[in-house]
């Protein structure tokens, strides 16, 4: 199955694809409101692909069919839940978001609450939960790229590191779009001719592999095994995770800053949903598909967690061609990820820590862009790094870790800041210090780093814990600055203002000189 | 710049409170559902079972998303219609 030239010959096309979407990206990236948020003026349909893009990864299609395939309908709280998550990000956050922030999420929070200590806090914590993502993609391309192509995982990760410093470094957030575009076009067309090979397998049918699978290996596979009290609330963690996670992962959030205006956010986050409603009601067929034809011993003997039995079940459907497509959309996938990643993270670098934290504002737009590339490369040694330090972590749980820690602190952060009149600079700081200690905590005592026997906190998902302990302490921490006048931060109700504008109405914006018309 | 107590700013303050509102709501309503769905998966026996070859579950993993998806062309469609109403009023004025 692996080292084949058709799938290496499939890759490096659309390496080169995307190196030529970059390098005519880099003619249009020339200040830095184009390398952070392509000049803000992507359009709502172009957005929604690079959104869903940024969403729907390889960890998704391989580990959500693997899931399927070995634990049949367990895998529900893992497949089901991304359109919800989106739902509430679009009524939540996408459009207030828009309209406050500029470059990072940072600079939304700030807008409300600027100073020093809150940049510093929200730029660690993007620059946290963005390694980590970034962390899993290596680890989980560098594994592809060794078992579907046959390629050492140290070059496998070295090469995509390296491709993604290149599109970031030249083409910035454009480049990124472009990829994000690129790849997504390409992932639901393999899904849609996966599909398509796989149901004509069956008839025709589009659940006809699921129901060959209820036939052949009876109610185990369509039942929720309730025997193990941790699993089942591992479960209920997973779905805080996933619904509230989206909301706080910055590499999703900066998306939105990149339209014009709230209806292209609002355009953005429903083109995605559609694409998400597509992409994940497949792959449990896809599951299905693959316990039938792939078989449970073959998958085992692939991976313990079955992460190819989306590829195995293309080249049993589909031949070595559909196995090449798959194998090569996979990779492109993860680099495409890799460079939204790497955007957000060298943003939070270079503007917030470096332009804001470290210089006060007092940088000239040409050396702030230097700045972000150099951010951009060093991020992505120290990710290579520890990617290659990782090999052998489990890939879900890394990603749980970033949903979780995404959950425990941007996301309070960034909801309290828009909804909540009371909220304040010690709460803002409360929040994003005391859930990522919670999460990380809750992390580093649990099952996956000290095993199953020696955790004290039992449960691999923390955000059941640590969510409503971010919560809990941004309402710590603005009780006790409550009477701090310094840390009221400005006025609510034109932050209000400014965040749900009314076309025509009076609004005062900073960034447009002391007073502007409000245009959503 | 917004003046207090100007028609204008009380209009929209007004208007403020009633979209913080209705997407607080909508967002409470969406969790109670995703979180009730899940926890009867997990506590009880009340969905399990399967009906033409699938799981009830998976039926309702289709309900779910269908339903998120449905909400969000909602949602969006008041959304922009709001816009041009405003900004058609706004361009009267």
């Amino acid at each position: 199955m692996s080292g084949g030239a058709l799938p290496i010959a499939i890759v490096g096309a659309l390496v080169l694809v995307t190196v030529g979407l970059t390098v005519r990206a880099a003619r249009r990236t020339a200040t830095p409101q184009d390398h952070y948020v392509a000049g803000g003026a992507v359009p709502g349909w172009q957005n929604a692909l690079a959104l869903a893009g940024d969403q729907i990864s390889a960890a998704s299609f391989l580990g959500v069919v693997g899931a399927v395939a070995l634990g049949g309908f367990n895998a529900f709280f893992l497949a089901i839940g991304f359109t919800t998550a989106y739902l509430l990000a679009l009524v939540l956050v996408a459009e207030p978001l828009r309209n406050l922030g500029r470059f990072t999420l940072a600079d939304a929070i700030a807008t409300r609450f600027e100073g020093r200590g809150v940049r510093a806090a929200v730029a660690v914590a993007t620059l946290v939960i963005s390694t980590i993502y970034m962390v899993l993609q290596f680890v989980g391309a560098g594994l592809i790229a060794q078992l579907l192509l046959g390629i050492d995982f140290v070059v496998a990760v070295v090469v995509m590191g390296t491709l993604m410093t290149l599109y970031t470094f030249l083409g910035g957030m454009v480049a990124t779009t472009y990829i994000q575009i690129f790849k997504s076009v390409l992932l639901l067309t393999m899904i849609g001719v996966l599909l398509v090979v796989v149901i004509s397998r069956t008839g025709g049918n589009p659940v006809g592999p699921m129901t060959q699978a209820y036939d052949r290996f009876g109610e185990a596979v369509m039942s929720t095994d309730r025997s193990d009290l941790t699993a089942n609330v591992n479960n209920l963690s997973l779905g805080v995770s996933l619904a509230l996670g989206v909301m706080g992962l910055p590499h999703v959030l900066v998306r939105f800053l990149t339209v014009r205006d709230a209806r292209a956010a609002r355009t953005s986050a429903r083109g995605a949903m559609w694409i998400f409603t597509a992409f994940f009601l497949s792959l449990p067929i896809f599951g299905y598909a693959a316990l039938n034809e792939v078989g449970r011993d073959r998958i085992l003997a692939d991976s313990p967690v079955g992460n190819l039995a989306g590829p195995r079940l293309a080249e049993v459907a589909g031949g070595e061609v559909l196995f090449a497509l798959v194998a090569g959309v996979t990779i492109a996938t993860i680099l495409a990820v890799l460079a939204g990643l790497a955007i957000a993270a060298s943003g939070a670098a270079a503007h917030d820590l470096y332009t804001n934290v470290l210089r006060r504002g007092d940088v000239d737009p040409r050396r702030q862009l230097r700045v972000s590339r150099i951010a951009g490369i060093v991020i992505a040694v120290v990710a290579i790094l520890l990617a290659v330090g990782a090999r052998d972590v489990n890939v879900a749980f890394l990603a749980n870790v970033a949903f979780g820690t995404a959950a425990s602190t941007t996301m309070p952060a960034l909801l309290l800041t828009i909804y909540w009149r009371r909220f304040n600079r010690t709460g803002v700081l409360f929040a994003i210090w005391g859930g990522l200690a919670t999460a990380l905590t809750c992390v580093a005592l649990g099952p996956d780093v000290l095993g199953e026997d020696a955790a004290v906190f039992p449960l691999s998902i923390p955000a059941i814990v640590s969510v409503p302990a971010g919560f809990a302490f941004a309402a710590l921490g603005t009780w006790i600055g409550r009477r701090d006048p310094a840390a009221a931060g400005a006025d609510y109700d034109e932050i209000a203002r400014r965040a749900f504008p009314v076309p025509g109405a009076p609004v005062a914006d900073p960034e447009r000189g002391s007073a502007a018309v409000g245009a959503s | 710049m917004p003046v207090p107590n100007d028609p204008a700013t009380t209009a929209h303050d007004a208007e403020i409170a009633r979209r913080k509102r209705s997407a607080l709501r909508l967002g409470a309503a969406v969790l109670v559902l995703y979180f009730g769905l899940r926890l009867l998966l997990v506590g009880t026996d009340l969905l399990d079972g399967v009906v033409g070859g699938i799981a009830v579950g998976w039926y309702l993993a289709l309900a779910e998303t269908l339903l998120a998806m449905s909400l969000a062309v909602v949602y969006c469609r008041r959304a922009d219609r709001r816009e041009s109403a405003a900004a058609t009023a706004g361009a009267d004025r």
